[in-house]
């Protein structure tokens, strides 16, 4: 992921409370937030559908760092920070529905209609998205270390 | 060709929906109609289970999650159930603030099935994503209308899905007024945006096919119902009272199908955009008569293609209501109010339009105030039945004029038409023909 040089990224956290694991890119941006260095920077969607995610993006035409749980095959709780250009991320197109808009559909939908900024991703293998309440205990053991990862990535990318 | 060389086997299989799967079965011999079934297959949720025990102030919040369309609906129908049960009175104030939330989810779902579902197939596209190839404005303007809509669920239910302002007795965290007083600018700075929507609705060729059936939803003397009313008939022209809603849905099942029918008056009934307007076209504000003026919708319309249609006549209406009370709430602001309450036992039914058409929530409780009885009857189930008897009905009409592909295309079109929450149902759907 390339440094962006006007430092102007926006640290946008997204998932869904009461899905477990899900709610781990909320979970860390909330926690970034409360730095007072990163604290304007920092955005919550919760129960962003795709819509939503497409039309912020357009709206905030800025490069973006987007928080998230991602099943990435990586062993639970890691993490991996890719470009959305570098990775392919499964599109729900054979089943577009008011239910099953997504992450991925809002990306598609921004990137056609225009938005050209850089789509950072910082993905979390999840253990466990079934309804809960809460991240798993396992989980919430390694927000700070990943605190910590997301941290380092985002003062590299406003040097 | 020949009808009588038509021999169609189309098998729509794997309708899913977020609780389920479901099929459309056609089968055809020589230009006669052998079979047409609607199946769904999906296993029950039980989500009437699940409530069981729980305090009644956490059913509206749990129940919200059946659906994360019509959860706003979900959560109004259980709170005045539950409302009812205790027998617990709410103020105007917590009546308009619900109101408000009603009519946002109104919005976000209609612009939601009108643009990303149903536009695309009369764009002659597969989904919302080609289409912001092929027509940008049309989808940059469906979004900034569905993050209007998101965005005013947010500021009344203080999230955008699944709301948790909204309580037992009132509101738990009131609306800020300065959001308020934005969202009422952006809403009125949206209407540009509805009558492109009207504009580009209007030039759509809708099916021009109809079969006559019920139309049943609430009613209201005072205003166009949504939030509250009695189950009308336009079988009869009357209205039973909520409470009998058993005697409304008549519940019963059929072999190829895990979701329940209904049935009231006649064979099947319809409920949704299309009934609500057929039913109290007289209460709808004059922007959205003219609307539907506009696109060519008139009372009584037998065309469940118009459901698509009667969804942007509703969309109008919500817009230029919710101004109405928007205003409403920024000329008399808003007081923080006493959501104490008293369990006791009780039973209490209640029943809300959400966007797919009427909603029955049913709750019992114990004296320790512990639910010990549950039931919920949606939309969709209650359509189910009527899609069906319209397929019937319409592939002898359609079958002399069409191929197997037109009309396997208007099968799933007459099923997204009337927006059944079978999830990820009914777009760009895998089609198999059977041999």
């Amino acid at each position: 992921m390339e440094s962006y040089p006007d430092s102007d990224w926006l640290v946008v956290g997204t998932g869904t409370p009461a899905g477990g694991d899900d709610e781990i890119g909320l979970a860390l941006v909330r926690a970034l937030s409360r730095e007072l260095e990163y604290a304007e920077c920092c955005i919550l969607l919760e129960c962003a559908d795709a819509a939503m995610v497409a039309s912020s993006l357009l709206e905030w035409q800025k490069p973006v760092i987007l928080v998230d749980a991602a099943d990435m095959g990586l062993a639970p709780g890691e993490y991996s920070f890719f470009s959305d250009n570098n990775a392919a991320i499964t599109m729900k197109t054979s089943s577009v529905s008011t239910h099953g808009l997504g992450l991925a559909e809002g990306l598609e939908l921004a990137r056609t209609l225009g938005y050209d900024r850089t789509i950072g991703i910082f993905g979390v293998q999840p253990f466990d998205v079934s309804p809960k309440q809460g991240l798993t205990r396992e989980m919430s053991k390694l927000l700070p270390s990943l605190l910590a990862a997301l941290k380092n990535i985002c003062s590299r990318l406003q040097q | 060709m020949d009808l009588k060389e038509k021999t169609y086997k189309i098998d729509v299989n794997h309708v899913t929906r977020v609780e389920g799967h479901g099929r459309i079965i056609v089968s055809t011999k020589e230009g006669a109609v052998k079979e047409v079934k609607l199946s769904i297959t999906e296993a029950n949720r039980f989500f009437e289970n699940f409530v069981r025990g729980m305090h009644p102030a956490e059913i509206p919040w749990i129940v919200s999650r059946i659906c994360g369309i019509c959860c706003v609906g979900h959560q109004m129908t259980a709170t005045k159930a539950v409302e009812a049960a205790l027998g617990i009175e709410v103020s105007p104030q917590t009546v308009l603030l619900r109101k408000l939330l009603t009519e946002s989810q109104f919005l976000q779902s209609h612009l939601l099935h009108v643009y990303f579902l149903a536009v695309p197939d009369y764009l002659g596209v597969q989904s919302v994503l080609p289409l912001a190839k092929t027509h940008p404005e049309v989808v940059k303007r469906a979004l900034r209308l569905k993050k209007l809509a998101n965005d005013y669920t947010a500021v009344f239910g203080g999230r955008m899905l699944h709301p948790m302002a909204n309580t037992l007795k009132g509101w738990r965290k009131l609306p800020d007024l300065d959001a308020v007083a934005a969202l009422r600018k952006r809403m009125l700075d949206a209407i540009p945006d509805l009558e492109e929507t009207i504009g580009i609705v209007k030039t759509l060729k809708v099916p021009p096919y109809e079969r006559e059936t019920e139309f049943v939803s609430l009613k209201h003397p005072d205003e166009y119902a949504l939030y509250d009313g009695d189950v009308y008939s336009s079988d009869t022209k009357s209205a039973v009272p909520v409470d009998q809603y058993r005697d409304v849905t008549n519940e019963f099942t059929v072999a190829h199908c895990t979701t329940k029918w209904s049935k009231w008056h006649r064979d099947s009934y319809f409920v949704g955009a299309l009934a609500r307007v057929n039913n109290n076209f007289d209460q709808l504000l004059p922007e959205a008569k003219q609307a539907a003026a506009a696109l060519g919708l008139n009372v009584p319309c037998y065309n469940p293609y118009m459901n698509n249609v009667a969804q942007v006549v509703e969309v109008v209406h919500c817009a230029y209501n919710s101004v109405r009370m928007l205003d409403e709430v920024l000329g008399g602001g808003l007081k923080a109010e006493d959501t104490s309450y008293q369990v006791k036992a009780g039973h209490g039914i209640a029943s809300c339009e959400v966007p797919r058409g009427i909603l029955f929530h049913d709750y019992t409780f114990d004296e320790n105030g512990r639910c010990i009885d549950a039931n919920a009857v949606i939309p969709t189930s209650q359509n189910i039945n009527n899609v069906e008897q319209d397929m019937k009905a319409f592939v002898p009409e359609m079958l002399p004029k069409m191929s197997q592909d037109e009309l396997t295309l208007h099968m799933e079109m007459l099923l997204r038409a009337y927006d059944p929450c079978i999830s990820c149902s009914v777009h760009m759907l895998d089609v198999e023909f059977v041999d």
